[in-house]
């Protein structure tokens, strides 16, 4: 259902609406919330709590939307991305023997690449996400499944239908694109 | 800088990733993960799980109506919904009749059909129906119609929305910043003026006070300037050291004397002093959610809506019950089922005569009730998606014997047109919980042309209707 008629749906007939919500974005939230805490130690009732939380704030504050902004999709997205770092940053804290400022374990949690450059913040950040779209299919797909959803190579060849080395290959091409255009250094 | 990859993926904004919308796929979840994620949304939003109707009646349905066309007859068959019909006798309401006041310079129009189609969203009723809505009330003077206007000509209105200024907002706390608190037994007076936005982009202030979970919310939106109450956990207000409470049964004449000392501490705190009371009763989700109790006094505007209906045109206290079904499961009312509780009393103040707000753009001429019946009885009626398709497909009310009518303004969600509609009430029995259900549906008021054209355009909706794209 496109976005107009979801939230009209929404605020005509909230029971219906969400129904309908969570049958479109479910799986992608739950995506996104699991590639966030593959590695923290969560369980699969952790993530689908955090599943629950985002839709329960998305309805709760609906007011909060524009749909002028962006889509539902993308803003469930960044919701979903936000609750899983909390509860990933609880979890942390819980277990007590991994250091958020830890270097080396954020490396062990998250790839070691980084982007160095000049821009202020939020240019960098929208430049990055722009030149990660201009490297096209397969290898934004392959970009956003491992390090978004936090997909492993095989998952993501079987989706696409490639191989697993070919997911590696691309993955490393499209890494040292992106650091090349950032001034950074090819490994 | 360094950055790493996550770290511009926590960041990025929600417009950032719309290019992405390829890219972000992901596989459905099984039924059994989604199920219980679905369970603890609405175990956290108290939404009721929405009962499923027996879709497969609907494929049957819209299988059929597909190879046939059909065009719409309101009158034929009586099923009813649910219990049998207990024989509610036509209700005719009290008072005194509305007579519009309409500048003589005002022009004369004739509605197009596709004007008056326009005012409704073109979705499917959640009830399953489209040709009419489902009501639920106790009693038919619950409704909150009035008689009938006695008039040659109805107005047609335009909206014209007003935002209340961040300074109006400002003098508005100062009048009432420490009446309210002192109210809600709040000490804070700190606050902060914040900017918000609607979900359709208009832009409002707000500003509260809070303490303890509780707290003083005033906001400058939709041409009013207002405060309300709110807690987290515990949801009953007291008055006076007292929590206030009123009973679901209780008719309108027994909550007033119940709620005199109350009414009248309410006023006396806020420095005000109204003539009227209306009490509105919700039934979402087809029980009773909350009873509210309208203080205000009558004034003389073009537009009739303080008789029967929200929102209100002029200025008011509102005092909100919450029954013990409408509080939410984790509020734990305590006490008798049947007791309401006070929840709420807020404050409106309209920062824009509704004289203003409704404009009268043109007149038309109004159509008599045998007339409207024709219309009725023709199966011109408006409510939603109106493709004939659908509304053959659906299960039959006969309107003929109509329980009560109203005459109803609606207006499309820009406010660029309010249109009068005849609203007929046919009672059909009574739902799962024991309450009344009505199907109303809407008659234009006034003289329209092109209906038949425009029916039969509308069977090209019928591809584009998201609910028969789902069923096929």
């Amino acid at each position: 259902m496109e976005d107009s008629k979801l939230l009209r749906l929404l605020h005509k007939d909230p029971s219906t609406g969400m129904e309908q919500l969570m049958n479109q974005y479910a799986g992608l939230v739950y995506a996104v919330v699991k590639g966030k805490l593959a590695e923290s130690f969560c369980v699969s009732t952790d993530i689908e709590d955090c599943v629950a939380d985002v839709f329960s704030e998305f309805y709760t504050e609906l007011d909060k939307y524009d749909p002028k902004i962006s889509s539902i999709k993308s803003y469930l997205c960044v919701l979903a991305r936000y609750h899983a770092t909390d509860v990933a940053r609880k979890r942390e804290r819980q277990r007590g023997d991994v250091s958020l400022d830890d270097e080396d374990s954020l490396l062990q949690i998250a790839d070691d690449f980084t982007v160095e450059g000049d821009l202020a913040e939020d240019e960098l950040r929208r430049e990055v996400l722009s030149a990660l779209k201009g490297l096209g299919e397969p290898d934004s797909s392959i970009i956003i499944r491992k390090y978004y959803f936090g997909e492993s190579s095989k998952e993501i060849a079987d989706v696409l239908k490639l191989t697993v080395s070919n997911v590696d290959m691309r993955t490393h091409r499209a890494l040292n694109k992106l650091r090349k255009l950032f001034g950074g250094k090819e490994v | 800088m360094k950055k790493k990859l996550n770290e511009i993926f926590d960041e990025a904004k929600p417009q950032e990733f719309d290019q992405f919308s390829d890219e972000l796929n992901a596989p459905e979840l099984p039924d059994e993960v989604l199920a219980s994620v679905k369970g603890k949304v609405y175990a956290k939003t108290n939404l009721k799980k929405e009962v499923k109707t027996t879709k497969s009646v609907w494929l049957r349905f819209g299988a059929i109506a597909a190879c046939f066309l059909l065009i719409v007859s309101a009158v034929i068959v009586v099923p009813m919904l649910r219990e049998e019909d207990i024989g509610i006798e036509p209700y005719i309401p009290n008072g005194e009749p509305w007579s519009p006041i309409i500048d003589s310079s005002v022009r004369d129009i004739v509605l197009s059909a596709d004007d008056v189609g326009n005012v409704f969203d073109a979705v499917m009723d959640s009830n399953g129906t489209n040709q009419y809505t489902q009501i639920y009330t106790s009693l038919p003077e619950y409704l909150g119609i009035t008689p009938l206007p006695n008039a040659e000509f109805l107005p047609i209105y335009s909206t014209n929305k007003t935002t209340p200024s961040k300074s109006e907002l400002i003098d508005f706390i100062a009048e009432y910043l420490d009446s309210a608190t002192e109210f809600f037994g709040i000490n804070e007076k700190n606050y902060e003026i914040k900017k918000d936005e609607m979900w359709n982009g208009d832009a409002f202030f707000k500003a509260e006070v809070s303490e303890n979970k509780k707290g003083v919310r005033f906001t400058a939106r939709n041409n009013s300037l207002y405060f309300h109450y709110y807690s987290i956990g515990e949801r009953r207000l007291e008055i006076n050291g007292g929590k206030v409470s009123i009973l679901e049964s209780d008719t309108d004449e027994q909550i007033k004397e119940k709620l005199e000392n109350t009414i009248t501490y309410v006023c006396n705190s806020f420095g005000k002093h109204y003539t009227d009371i209306k009490i509105c009763r919700d039934y979402s989700y087809q029980q009773l959610k909350t009873i509210t109790v309208y203080l205000y006094s009558t004034e003389e505007t073009i537009f009739p809506s303080n008789f029967s209906k929200e929102p209100m045109t002029s200025d008011y206290i509102s005092l909100t019950f919450y029954t013990d079904w409408g509080s939410g499961t984790y509020c734990n009312w305590g006490g008798s089922k049947e007791e309401a509780f006070l929840s709420d009393v807020s404050l409106y103040q309209t920062s824009q005569k509704w004289n203003d707000y409704y404009k009268i753009d043109s007149k038309a001429k109004m159509l008599t009730l045998e007339e409207a019946e024709g219309l009725l009885e023709k199966g011109y009626v408006f409510g939603g998606h109106s493709c004939p398709l659908c509304m053959a497909a659906q299960p039959e009310v006969d309107f003929s014997d109509y329980t009560c009518v109203d005459i109803e303004y609606v207006s499309d969600e820009n406010g660029n047109m309010c249109i009068p509609f005849y609203a007929f009430y046919k009672h059909i029995g009574k739902n799962e919980y024991g309450i009344d259900t009505y199907a109303k549906t809407y008659v234009p008021a006034v003289q329209v042309s092109g209906y038949e054209e425009y029916f039969e355009s509308q069977k090209d909706n019928h591809k584009n209707n998201w609910y028969v794209d789902e069923v096929g």
